[in-house]
């Protein structure tokens, strides 16, 4: 009965120490990959931004976004200073390409859910708020990802190691309960035979006494009672 | 160390905080690694954008120290890179043109200093520099902590409760009643203990210790009656002293120590529900399409108000139908219900679905209840019915402080869905955990226990003026302000606002938090003092009042600071509210059984539940947020002075009646 | 958290630019698919001449792939002309006319108010341009509709638009300005200018142009006028729409660059001729692209013009005029060289 106590105490504590670290291991990665997801979306939206702002300037002197022929090179320009960047495409309001850091998109008619990865659509307005077109940017989602992948190994080993750690001491915690337990059964059968009525039972000692000493002054009361009732005898 | 199981758990514990702290801090050191870089190239980019700008005045033929407003173009930069700590421009001469720190990020040691030359016309006239907080990083990280807390604190009030249903099983409630026992004991308190009603070593331990204290109180019963035949009253006297200093003979009002078993499965059950509170209505509103003649607010309080009303109709009527079932059994299907109804709504495609799973689960909800409450009243007796209902609020408790905030991660995690999902394998381990805790009792066809309130009954309560204030007056708003600002106007609007679920949940796990800690603390000062209506009438004042906070403060302070003054509100009023319906009902309607004037007391202030959210969401609709706060705090205002003024007229004709 | 949110809202950018796009791209199929091989007969009246306003027309039904016809008439500043032009369009028959200027605009349709000796609208859609005040001058009753067969663009940027941007450059101490007072539209964007001035708490000082004995307007005694707004303190001088003011506008910048008196231009010719220091304007060029979208809307959606707004441009540019700015020595600050169209240098 004792080894089963033992069984369903380590598999609830194991079940419990799993989820909470698991929890607990994700939130850590999660807030650093927000961090790092947010840092390479706001360096994007900055260099984005920049762009549709030149793009919309040569709009309202009368250049349109097709004929804004600097647009090619300033794309490839782009990509090359910053690494997290894979595409950038410059789109007419149909959604075709009309300017690519990669020439050879020219010209395709793009789905615009067709990526999962990180990516930024920014409009490109005329000077009524009409949609001339938009600046796609597409981050290398496959450099983001190795990058992460360190911190999401040091995270997974960091809970693994902590998982293992944490339930050995669990072991041996509730092996201490055990012998605690075996302790307390006997400190108990003390308690109840009156062998250890000085130490933790000084209540049930002292309570004996007493009632010892009342019993035994009731019994005087008797036995002069008893007395009084036949004094000649 | 005597209480094993609470020394466990304190292990525990502390191996739980040490393991996430471990966690945190390797994450912490590859962060760095990760994001450092990053945050240089960033410091970069806004250098040289503001670089770019200089040279292009320069070009422009402005003189480099004639340049105007360079001030307000760091703030921007500033503003949009709130991890700087300083930017500032220096010219050739060293002399600084401009230079904007930010007082949030002080740089501390060891700061990263990026400077970006400014070029015009092939010379350096100036440079940009950014500088970037030592600690720039940690601080990034800092924003989960709040959240890593919460799980911690949830894995342990989790663990407590795996421990304590370890703990009601055979050998385990053995083990823990020896400890209660031995602490007992040694600290002179000799009471009677309810049996552990289980066998092998501890169990035997502990009855051997019972049958040592009967023995005494045995010998004790004998010797009073003999002092007090042979009137010896100055034994009989040290024979009471020694009563008042052991409690010998008396019995402890503890439940039987089986009941602790179903605190587990409650937890578990009610923990499901409450991990759907913060993204309800959000998730509801990317559900809803346009119903002709309510507007969408309206429509997205519909589950939340369907739900309660549920809950509120069928718990008085669900008592004999328990009973009839066996309570475990009916438990059981409660929870079969309610995983039913969590798992189609994770899957469900569209309103009428959704509100359909959600019924489901809110019948299941009510037969989880009254289920529950039934077990405990059938196992237990007047004096310890309180202690043992305390199982059923404790679960509900604990469950109303940790769900939300641990819904709202793993929502913004998983996704609402999934959350939904989790849901449903709770209840699933509910329905395990009920199993092990309730065996089945046999069908029984006797009917005990209260009956559902009687229309009769109900009109008689409603006709009490004193009675029907306090329930319309006070019990239901109590119940409709909280539904109205907790469950329904706080988590919609904030989620509109743009915060995330975990910082949703985390403002509503405030009121449990602060009912937790001051619904013991009130009830015991309220039952040495009376005054009960004093403490209705302040809760009812808090509650009314507690909407101002959003018209104050900004979000999310505003919700947090009005959630907490509800809780603190409804901890003073709900144990004094319950005392005084008890006391009038006694008082004014001494016909109708006190089961059955609790029963309609529950009806009307569930009622409030189902009503909060439809009234908030029709005032949000039609007239925006701030015009729904106030009403719904009206509503309560108005309620607690119509409550003053019912309490005034009845002492008004009491003190008449005594002066005649 | 962060990555959530941003996750989300990237979700619904891409949504909204999605949703924002498939009327365009149907609108922009419909036009191609429709094989239509004979053109739209647009027939443009100018009151003097090709502008930047149609070259922006023409571009954007190039774009969007419209085919038109353009039959274009100049009334050559005298707008008795456009009798003849009606009759043309009699024998013509257009599938829409094109007005340019109030005054050939009001030959053309009328006022809203009055009988039209000849509405042309009445069967032929009409869509007007650079009307400076259509609702003052009663083209239309009001911007949502004008009621009849009939919408248009105007070119004129909101004072209280371009009081932000003089105070972005440097904030106003006291505010000049210099206008016929037998202008309707100058009065009353002058009056709109004291308004303003009350409520951002600083004076305006007015000076108008002296009348000769005809009630006319002449220049005689301008120097007078500019040295007592210099003299009264004001620091920037604003010149509003005001055709007197522009025919007369080389001496009056003379005059301000010799009193040292930074100048602030409402139109885009006023800007260019009158060398001022700042400028926030509507493009012509960027005008005629808005006409032709309302063109679009009507010939190509089947829209009807009464359910057309009139409207000016969303954004404007704001120019800045760099050797002005160094004979003064008052540079822009640093923020405005992002947003603003920098000339001269």
């Amino acid at each position: 009965m004792l080894q089963r106590l033992s069984l369903v105490l380590l598999l609830a504590i194991a079940a419990v120490v799993a989820a909470a670290l698991a929890l607990g291991a994700y939130l850590n990665y999660g807030s650093v990959r927000a961090a790092y997801m947010g840092q390479v979306e706001s360096r994007m939206n900055a260099t984005g931004t920049a762009m549709v702002h030149d793009a919309e300037t040569s709009i309202s002197f009368g250049i349109p976004l097709e004929g804004q022929e600097t647009l090619g090179p300033l794309l490839e320009r782009i990509l090359e200073t910053d690494p997290a960047l894979e595409i950038l495409d410059v789109l007419n309001s149909s959604g075709v390409i009309l300017h690519s850091s990669d020439p050879e998109r020219i010209g395709e008619t793009l789905d615009l859910f067709d990526d999962e990865g990180l990516q930024l659509n920014l409009a490109i307005a005329n000077d009524f708020g009409g949609e001339a077109g938009s600046l796609r940017l597409i981050a290398d989602q496959a450099l983001l990802e190795r990058n992460l992948e360190a911190t999401a190994a040091a995270v997974r080993d960091a809970a693994l190691y902590a998982l293992f750690v944490a339930l050995a001491l669990a072991v041996l915690a509730v092996l201490a309960l055990l012998s605690g337990a075996r302790r307390h059964a006997q400190d108990a059968g003390q308690l109840a035979s009156g062998a250890q009525d000085s130490g933790q039972g000084w209540a049930l000692a002292e309570i004996t006494k007493e009632q010892a000493a009342i019993e035994a002054a009731l019994e005087a009361q008797e036995t002069a009672a008893a007395a009084k009732a036949s004094p000649s005898v | 160390m005597r209480r094993l199981d609470l020394a466990l758990l304190g292990v525990l514990s502390l191996l739980m905080v040490a393991a996430l702290v471990f966690v945190s801090w390797r994450a912490l050191d590859s962060a760095e690694r990760l994001l450092l870089p990053e945050l240089n190239r960033k410091a970069e980019v806004v250098g040289r954008s503001v670089g770019d700008l200089l040279s292009e005045a320069v070009d422009y033929g402005i003189p480099i120290a004639s340049v105007v407003g360079a001030r307000p173009v760091l703030e921007d930069s500033l503003a949009d890179n709130p991890e700087f700590s300083t930017v500032s421009i220096l010219l050739a001469d060293g002399s600084v043109l401009a230079s904007v720190s930010n007082p949030e990020q002080p740089l501390g040691s060891a700061p990263i200093v990026i400077a970006v030359p400014v070029e015009a016309e092939e010379e350096r006239v100036a440079q940009v520099m950014v500088q970037i907080p030592g600690a720039v990083v940690e601080r990034t990280i800092r924003n989960i902590w709040l959240d890593v807390a919460v799980v911690l604190l949830a894995s342990i009030l989790v663990t407590f409760e795996m421990l304590v249903l370890v703990f009601s099983a055979d050998a385990g409630r053995a083990l823990r009643g020896l400890g209660q026992r031995l602490v007992a004991i040694s600290r002179g308190d000799l009471r009677r203990h309810a049996s552990v009603e289980a066998g092998g070593l501890f169990g035997k331990a502990a009855e051997d210790l019972d049958q040592r204290i009967a023995g005494l109180a045995e010998r004790q019963a004998a010797l009073k009656a003999r002092a007090q035949q042979l009137k010896q009253h100055a034994l009989s006297a040290r024979l009471g002293d020694l009563e008042a200093r052991f409690r010998i003979g008396q019995v402890r009002d503890e439940p039987p120590p089986k009941l602790a078993a179903l605190r587990a499965p409650l937890f578990l059950f009610f923990f499901a529900e409450e991990l759907t509170r913060p993204f309800l209505p959000a998730f509801t509103a990317s559900l809803v399409s346009p119903i002709e003649g309510l507007s969408r607010e309206l429509v997205i309080s519909l589950p939340i108000v369907l739900f309660m009303a549920i809950v509120a109709i069928l718990q008085p009527v669900l008592n004999g139908p328990t009973e009839r079932l066996g309570r475990g059994r009916a438990l059981r299907i409660g929870a079969v219900l309610a995983v039913i109804g969590f798992t189609g709504a994770a899957f469900g495609t569209d309103l009428l679905q959704f509100l359909l799973f959600r019924a489901m689960t809110a019948i299941g909800y009510a037969l989880v209840f009254v289920s529950a409450q039934g077990a405990i009243i059938d196992v237990t007796e007047r004096q310890n019915r309180a202690r043992g209902l305390a199982t059923l609020v404790g679960a509900i408790f604990v469950a109303a402080l940790c769900g939300p905030p641990v819904g709202g991660i793993l929502a913004d995690r998983l996704g609402e869905r999934e959350t939904f999902m989790v849901s449903a394998v709770l209840a699933l381990l509910a329905i395990v955990a009920a199993r092990f805790a309730m065996p089945n009792e046999p069908k029984r066809d006797r009917l005990a226990g209260s009956s559902p309130p009687s229309l009769s009954a109900f009109f008689a309560i409603l006709r009490t003026p004193a009675l029907a204030a306090l329930l319309v007056g006070c019990a239901l708003p109590a119940k409709l302000i909280l539904a109205a600002l907790v469950f329904f106007l706080v988590p919609l609007t904030m989620a509109d606002e743009g915060f995330d679920q975990a910082a949703i949940g985390r403002v509503l796990t405030l009121y449990a938090l602060a009912m937790i800690v001051l619904v013991p603390l009130v009830s015991r000062i309220s039952d040495r003092l009376g005054r009960q209506p004093n403490f209705v009438l302040l809760g009812a004042f808090l509650s009314a009042t507690s909407v101002a906070h959003p018209l104050i403060w900004e979000a999310p302070w505003g919700e947090a600071a009005m959630v907490f003054q509800l809780g603190i509100a409804q901890a003073l009023s709900i144990t004094p509210q319950s005392a005084l319906v008890g006391e009038l009902g006694r008082r004014y309607l001494p016909h109708i059984s006190e089961g059955m004037v609790y029963g309609v007391f529950r009806l009307v202030e569930r009622s409030g539940n189902a009503i909060g959210p439809a009234l908030a969401a029709f005032f949000l609709g039609a007239y925006g947020l701030q015009v729904a706060l106030i009403a719904v705090g009206l509503v309560s205002a108005l309620g607690a002075l119509a409550y003053l003024a019912a309490l005034g007229l009845s002492r008004s004709t009491r003190e008449r009646r005594d002066d005649q | 958290m962060t990555n959530m949110k941003l996750g989300r809202r990237q979700a619904l950018a891409l949504l909204a630019s999605g949703a924002a796009a498939l009327p365009a791209a149907a609108a922009w199929a419909q036009s191609s698919d429709s094989d239509r091989k004979e053109p739209f007969k647009i027939y443009q009246m100018t009151y003097r001449g090709e502008t930047d306003v149609e070259r922006g027309f023409r571009d954007y039904l190039n774009q969007r792939g419209i085919p038109v016809e353009i039959i274009h008439r100049n009334a050559e500043r005298d707008p008795s002309r456009v009798q003849e032009f009606l009759k043309e369009i009699e024998e013509i028959q257009p599938d829409l006319v094109y007005t340019w200027g109030t005054p050939v605009t009001l030959a053309t349709v009328g006022r809203y108010n009055e009988d039209a000796p000849y509405d042309v609208s009445d069967k032929i859609p009409v869509v007007f341009t650079i009307v400076a005040a259509p609702v003052a001058s009663q083209v239309i009753p009001s911007f949502e509709s004008s009621g009849r067969n009939l919408t248009g663009t105007f070119h004129v940027v909101p004072p209280d638009a371009q009081l932000r941007a003089v105070q972005s450059y440097r904030p106003i101490e006291a505010l000049g300005v210099l206008h016929t007072s037998t202008e309707q539209n100058s009065v009353a964007i002058v009056d709109q200018l004291s308004t303003l001035a009350k409520e951002q708490g600083y004076p305006l000082i007015v000076r108008q142009f002296h009348l000769d004995a005809d009630g006319q307007p002449t220049v005689e005694g301008y120097k007078e006028l500019l040295l007592e707004i210099k003299q009264q303190g004001a620091n920037w001088l604003i010149y509003p729409p005001d055709t007197f003011l522009g025919s007369q506008i080389d001496l009056i910048k003379a005059e301000a660059a010799a009193l040292r008196l930074p100048t602030f231009g409402t139109t885009e010719q006023l800007v260019h001729r009158g060398d001022c220091l700042l400028g926030l304007i509507c493009r012509y060029y960027s005008v005629g692209q808005l006409t032709a979208a309302k063109v679009e809307q009507i010939l190509v959606e089947g829209r009807d013009p009464k359910t057309i707004p009139i409207e000016t441009l969303k954004r404007f540019s704001l120019i800045v005029n760099m050797p002005v700015a160094k004979s003064l020595e008052l540079y822009p600050p640093l923020a405005m060289l992002n947003y603003a169209d920098v000339i001269g240098s």
